[in-house]
């Protein structure tokens, strides 16, 4: 069945690559979205993986699954826009006006909750998204895929192309990098 | 090390803040708007890269900058022209000799 879409997707068959976006775009928004912290720029990455994902689907050459690779693209994708950012944020700072999204965490707290805990919870995303962006790329990866979209170790493993234990080392590091900025952030609170 | 303590749980907690968060979600013209951009990423498009070069929006600025700068200093300088003209009515005046004399003189001959 899925060599089937796949051989359907490579042929640009353009029903298939709609249930492929429909399949797919909520777990790329996510993911997106937990790199970037911000709904615009996770939206219009999310279409960047797709439109990458529609060039290329004729170099896939189904060593692992769709899901996988997609994964990948997105990962790259959001990667390299931090990247990018990062580069630009000089000129920005003098230029553009600061696009962090602060309403953007409200996506993430659920609507059950009731509004002191929801601003509770706010404040501390809030702090741990600060830590989060200080990771180095691969424990920023790892952590992200695990936490936002609660992938497997072996599955993070594979979208990262990388072997089991080393996921288990960059997840062990990602922890101990985040507990240090939050022990320095609240020893200066107090 | 009492510190360290009191902290711990703080650390835990936030640590754990993710726990329960919701996915977020695509919105629902997301295809739409996909192959909107993917048809506009088809098009050829020769200077894009140009305006992509970071160093050069700035530039672009500066010079914007400086233009308006210059055309309004030149608007504000106080205005000559008026002199200009008239001296340069007296000179052709001059040139082709037709002061009020060889005007009538010229009307005259022409009767």
């Amino acid at each position: 069945m899925d060599r089937e879409f796949i051989q359907q997707l490579k042929s640009g068959d353009e029903p298939a690559f709609k249930t492929l976006v429909e399949r797919h775009k909520d777990n790329v928004v996510n993911t997106c979205f937990g790199f970037v912290n911000n709904y615009h720029d996770a939206d219009d990455l999310a279409q960047d993986v797709f439109i990458e994902v529609f060039r290329s689907i004729g170099s896939f050459n189904e060593d692992s699954k769709l899901s996988t690779w997609i994964y990948r693209i997105a990962v790259n994708k959001s990667l390299d826009f931090i990247r990018k950012t990062k580069r630009k944020k000089r000129w920005s700072e003098l230029f553009r006006v600061d696009s962090s999204d602060d309403k953007s965490i409200d996506n993430w707290i659920p609507h059950s909750q009731t509004p002191d805990l929801a601003m509770e919870q706010k404040e501390r995303i809030n702090i741990l998204k600060q830590a989060i962006d200080k990771l180095p790329p691969n424990q920023k990866a790892a952590f992200t895929l695990h936490k936002y979209e609660d992938l497997s170790y072996q599955e993070i493993a594979e979208v990262l192309t990388t072997t089991l234990s080393s996921v288990e080392s960059l997840m062990h590091r990602a922890k101990m990098n985040l507990k240090k900025f939050l022990k320095s952030y609240y020893e200066n609170k107090l | 090390m009492e510190t360290n303590k009191n902290l711990n749980p703080e650390i835990e907690k936030t640590l754990a803040s993710l726990n329960n968060i919701q996915k977020t979600k695509a919105d629902p013209f997301f295809y739409t708007r996909l192959t909107a951009k993917l048809e506009r990423e088809q098009e050829p498009r020769v200077w894009h890269w140009f305006f992509d070069i970071p160093i050069l929006r700035p530039a672009l600025m500066l010079l914007f900058a400086v233009i308006n700068l210059f055309t309004l200093m030149n608007w504000m300088q106080p205005k000559t022209e008026n002199n200009s003209i008239s001296s340069t009515t007296e000179q052709f005046i001059e040139e082709y000799e037709l002061n009020e004399t060889n005007y009538t003189l010229l009307v005259y001959n022409e009767e």
